[in-house]
This record gives C-alpha cells, structure tokens and sequence, in this order.
C-alpha cells in the first residue's frame, strides 16, 4: 500500500492568494447584489481585498473564506452608503447569513458557470449583446443605451431583466448538462 | 403587504428600485426556504460574471503563475502576531509573494481594482511586519514617540526606578493628557507625555484624559477612572475598567486590539468607543468603519461579531453571547472629535431661490463688482442625475437668463466663506466635502491656495452627475476662509440654457481633542 497522502493540502498552508482567486467571484457577486454602481462596487471589492490582505492572519481557516470577505465587505458597503448619504445595507443579518451561506456553495461552481455564461451569451442575439455590453462593459445608464439601441429607458431595463433571467436559467441547464 | 412573484421582486431589487416594502417581501420570500438565497445569489454572481467577463481569460493565466511563484518564494515570519489572536498559529504570509502578485496585476486585469489592491496591501502588510519586528520586539525598548523624557509636568508622586515592567519593551507612548492623576503599583514609575510604555506595564487613570499611541499608530483616549494594562504586542492594550475611544486611521494600524473584562475589540480601520465602566458589562460603539468583537473565553473557532458603523453592541458577565445595543456615541461626547456641518448648496431653499452662501466673484476673467449670488436650480431635467440624497443639497446655478453675456464656454469663480472656530487648532483641522460641477472643475483655492483635486474620481470631467470626495487640511486659518471653484462652462450655444452649476455636502471636522479643547476654549 502506497503511503503516499491522497488527502487535500491543508487549509492553513494555503496562501492568500490561493484563497482570494478562488473566493474573489463570491464576493463580488455579493457585493454587486447590493450595490448597482458598478465603479463602487469595484471600490468595495478592492478595499476588501486590501483590508483582507492586511488581517489575514487573523482569518480562522475553519471557517469559509468568502464567509470572511463577506464580513468586511459589509463592513465596507456600509461605510461607503454612509459616506453617499445612503441608507446602509438594506438586508437583516440573518437574510446575509442565509446568501453568505448560498456563496460559499457557489463557489465551486464558478468556472463552470462561467464557461456556461460564454455558451449561453452565445445564444443571444446581437441587439442582446450589445445590450449587455452597453451596460456591464461600458457601465452606460439605460437611457444612454436606449439611445444607442433605440426605444425607451424602461424597454431597456425590461430587456435588460428578461436577459438576466434566461441568462441564469441557461447557465444552470449547462451544469445540470454536465453533471 | 402585496405579495409579488419572487421573480419580480428579485428584478426590482436589482434595478435599484428598492423599497422598504421590496427589502421586506424579499426577506419574507428569502426566510421560506434557503434554496431561495441560492436564486439571489446565483443573480448576484451573474452580475459579477457580466462585469468580468471581459478579462476572466487573464485570469485563469494569471491564477497559475501567481500560485506558482508563491509556491517558489521563501515566507517572512510573522512572529510578531497578536499572541493571543485567532489564527495566530497559522504559517506566515509571504510578503514577496503579495509583493509579487501586486507587481502582475499591474499587467494582468483580473478584477482590475480589486486585485490591484493586494499590490498595495502586500507593502503595507510588509510594514506592518516589519514595524512589529522593529518597535516591538523583544528587549527593544527604543520609544515610538519623540518628546521628553520627563517633562516637568508629570504629574503623580516622584519616579521609581525599580519598575520590573521596565524589562520588556516599548510598546506604546504616553502621547497627550489633560488634568490627568496617575496611579501604579507600588515603586512603579508613572508616566508623563512623550514616555515610552511598556508591555506589561499597568496604570491607572484616577482622573482625567490620556492619549496613548501605539508602536503601530494606533490611538486610544482614556477617560478617568480606567485601569489598563499594555499587552506585549505593538498594537495592544488591556481595559480593565473605564472608557476609550479608539482610532485608527493608517493601515499599519488596523488590527488594534482592546481586550475587556467581557469582549476583545478588533479594529478593522475605524474610529469606535469602549465603554467597560461597569463591572457586569461592557459596551462598543462603532462610529466610523467596523470592528469584530469576540468574547475572550470563545472557542477558537467562534465567529467574530462584525460592528459597522453605527452599531454597537455589549456583552455581559453573565451571558455567553455579544448582543446588539442601542447605539450611544454621546457617552463618549467628551473624547470624539468634533465636526461642524456647513449648510449644503441650496439647503432648505425652494427652486431659484437665491443661496447667499455662495457668490460669483469671477466671469471670464473679468470681477465681478459686487458679487452675483447664486440661484437654485429649477430644471427638473437636472434632478434625474442626482439620485443621492437629494434633500441634502441642490444644484446652485449660474443661470444665463439672469445676465445674458455670462454662460458662454468660459471660466467662472464661485465663492464662499466659512468660519473655522476659534476652538478648532486650524492645523488639525480639515474640511470634508463631496461635490459636482457643471461643466468642469478648473481649480479649487483655499484662501487663495490651489489645492489638488483627484483628478480621476471625475472632478475634471465634463459630467455632473459623479460625486468627488474631497479632503482640505491645509491652508485653513482660524476665522473666515475664502473657498473658491473656478469653474468652466464648455456649452457655447447661447441660445440654449448654459448653467454654471455647484453642488457641495460638506462639513468640517477638527482632531481636536479633549486636551486641546481647554486651551482654546474662552
């Protein structure tokens, strides 16, 4: 019989590094369900990091790590919502602890969504695409989009909804596909 | 409540149409079943996915090598991490490894900012090891602050040379205090402004304030009666009983610990308040940024309780549990900085009504003699691009149909006064301010000084509707201070509306202290 260790490499040799790359989706995914500007949400995104590198050695590896960033990031979200003159984070703590936990099972599942997000943005077609790129690429308002694409700020944002809906419903058909 | 299909709320919450009535079906919707957090969140990273999309091929190209490089690096040791902090056995970052991941993310977008961020952290975490290593090392007694060794006007009985916490190192310094009565064991010396403190060393404040420093940077202010202790560690104290404010405002300073009879306070880069004054509990109170805050007989593995700003929690001798309270900054009222509001543009005033706040003073190059006040905006096209708080401030205009010759493409001076307290030390004091223009920041003064504005948050911009941050601490005087905007209108149809436009939130905020106060207060 082989001695050689088939188990996983343990957490607490992990670098953070390793860590961030593969939590960093999560993240994001969080804080952009809860902050539409996307400039700000990268400003949340890169003081998380900065604040995580900082204290990483005080993360508990028992726990998720994306289970961590989402506590600062709360932190953060509230503190720039403050700063904007905004109401903070609109969910109760428990509601968070229910999407932390829906992040942390997220996780693994990233690449594989990612691939089935080129597959499905594939399907589109190319006023769809140019909706989505106006938008997530080039981070224009509906009513600048609509002006490029034609039609109203709200016919925008129906499409922009309808798009959002397929999207995941075609992602998740693509994993249950291979699985 | 009109109970909605799920779909829909989801779609609204993500078009910002966010209600307290959507917050409330949502959650409602969210607590039946936790597969439904699972369709939020799988919205969520969609979003994220969206924004990346363009720049995951980077990432997976940038993955490999950075996992490589670190594999390959030799790690600094981290030996001087909080000694009693979670985690503290875990093996040591690599500071080269950070470094080095910073250095590719200057080259390879994963998440551009985000990533780019560990380049920075990596230096800064660099600094703090190596500050730790420096200050607070064993046998390294060197003070971290410069000043007197024993001023004159220490106050307490004469110094003992046999203090036994005198063999370990300098971890803070004694930097302020005001009416301050020290008490020490016995045949300890006592401290004065500008002394070193040392790990172990245990004071007690019988009455008034002390400011201490950290060898980290790391400031707390303690109020009378309080008994404290320095940890062996250069950004950690020990409250027994009595009152602090924490603040930390450099990174190298985050992670400030308070431990307390009943809770360990982390900061995470914040300004926030103990309150261990009682014997059953003890309160913390988050004014700016966050903190965690653990009970100290925790398991190893408990989950922090994270504080944002405006919470505050306690946690008592008698329960296992840290619990929310109501927040209470005043009972901190006589240690916090203070902060003067100043009335927001067209605060309070009806559309076109004259702000005699500001004036115009400028237009294109020629003064204006006397000044022309300012009118708030009423063209309702202009709000759809203010969504923040829009009762705070309004836009201020220059409006063309008042003096035809002015609103053609070119430079316009907008000024204000304000009055800095004469109980405010002008060198410690800075305004704080977010604002827009329309069309174009040229230069902003300060009593006549220009002073830099961040040039990439869209200050110079043609655009109005982006909020810039902006910080003044320089150039302040005590008294009236001139602020001005030179300010540039691009629009040279002179037919069509062609505002001249301002709008500002702002506030001033002094560092002054309990231990300045007495001395400019009349």
């Amino acid at each position: 019989m082989s001695e050689k260790s088939t188990q996983p490499e343990p957490a607490e040799e992990r670098s953070f590094t390793e860590y961030w790359l593969e939590a960093q989706h999560a993240l994001g995914g969080f804080v952009r369900l809860h902050i539409r500007d996307h400039n700000l949400a990268d400003d949340i995104i890169q003081e998380v990091a900065k604040q995580a590198t900082a204290n990483f050695e005080r993360y508990d590896p028992s726990r998720p790590f994306v289970a961590w960033l989402i506590g600062i990031a709360r932190q953060r979200m509230a503190e720039a919502f403050r700063q904007q003159g905004q109401r903070p984070v609109v969910f109760s703590t428990d509601v968070i602890e229910s999407l932390t936990v829906a992040y942390a099972g997220l996780q693994d599942e990233v690449s594989d969504r990612m691939d089935g997000l080129r597959q499905c943005m594939e399907k589109l077609n190319d006023r769809h695409r140019r909706v989505l790129d106006l938008k997530y690429a080039r981070r224009l308002t509906s009513g600048e989009i609509a002006k490029q694409v034609g039609g109203s700020a709200g016919s925008v944002d129906v499409m922009i909804h309808r798009l959002r809906t397929a999207l995941r419903k075609c992602i998740n058909q693509h994993l249950e596909s291979r699985r | 409540m009109n109970q909605q299909d799920p779909d829909n709320l989801i779609q609204r919450f993500l078009a910002d149409d966010v209600t307290p009535e959507l917050v409330e079906q949502l959650e409602a919707w969210l607590r039946e079943d936790a597969a439904h957090a699972r369709v939020l969140a799988e919205y969520g990273l969609l979003e994220q996915m969206m924004v990346g999309q363009q720049v995951e091929d980077d990432a997976s190209s940038v993955l490999s090598l950075l996992l490589e490089m670190e594999r390959a690096a030799e790690p600094i040791e981290l030996n001087n991490a909080t000694e009693e902090s979670r985690g503290a056995d875990k093996p040591p970052l690599s500071a080269q490894d950070l470094a080095t991941a910073g250095s590719y993310v200057l080259r390879h977008s994963l998440t551009p900012k985000a990533v780019a961020a560990l380049a920075t952290a990596a230096v800064v975490l660099l600094g703090v090891v190596l500050a730790a290593v420096l200050l607070g090392g064993p046998g390294d007694d060197r003070p971290v602050a410069a000043g007197p060794a024993w001023p004159g006007e220490t106050t307490g009985p004469p110094r003992s040379v046999d203090d036994p916490s005198h063999d370990k190192p300098v971890v803070a310094a004694l930097t302020a205090e005001h009416g301050a009565q020290w008490r020490a064991a016995s045949g300890a010396v006592l401290p004065g402004v500008g002394d070193g403190l040392h790990a172990g060393q245990r004071l007690s404040l019988i009455e008034g304030f002390a400011e201490i420093t950290t060898s980290l940077g790391a400031v707390a202010i303690l109020e009378a009666p309080c008994t404290f202790e320095l940890l062996d560690h250069p950004n950690a104290i020990r409250v027994d009983t009595g009152r602090l404010v924490g603040i930390v405002e450099t990174e190298s300073a985050e992670g400030f610990l308070v431990r307390t009879p009943h809770m360990d306070v982390t900061d995470l880069g914040t300004r926030f308040g103990i309150d261990a004054t009682s014997p059953s509990a003890t309160q913390v109170h988050v004014f700016e940024g966050g903190v965690e805050a653990v009970r100290p007989d925790a398991a190893v593995d408990t989950a922090p309780t994270l504080l944002a700003a405006g919470e505050s929690a306690h946690a008592t001798a008698d329960s296992g549990v840290i619990a929310s309270i109501d927040h209470d900054k005043e009972r901190f009222a006589a240690i916090v900085p203070r902060s003067v509001p100043l009335p927001a543009t067209g605060e309070g005033l009806a559309a076109r009504a004259t702000d005699n706040n500001w004036q115009v003073v400028e237009a294109r190059g020629q003064a204006i003699d006397p000044p022309l006040s300012l009118r708030v905006s009423d063209t309702p096209a202009h709000y759809v691009f203010f969504p923040i708080s829009p009762e705070a401030s309004q836009m201020i205009v220059w409006d063309p149909a008042d003096e035809p010759a002015i609103g053609e493409a070119h430079s316009y001076v907008l000024r204000t006064q304000i009055t800095v307290p004469e109980s405010f030390d002008p060198d410690r004091t800075r305004l704080a301010a977010r604002f827009m223009v329309d069309n174009e920041l040229a230069e902003l003064r300060v009593n006549g000084q220009a002073i830099p504005v961040d040039v990439e948050n869209g200050a110079f911009l043609s655009e109005f509707d982006r909020w810039v941050e902006l910080i003044v601490d320089e150039h302040l005087v005590s008294g009236t201070n001139n602020i001005e905007f030179k300010i540039l209108n691009h629009r040279t149809d002179r037919s069509l509306a062609s505002y001249v436009g301002l709008r500002m939130e702002w506030e001033l905020i002094t560092q002054t202290s309990v231990f300045e106060q007495e001395n400019n207060t009349p």
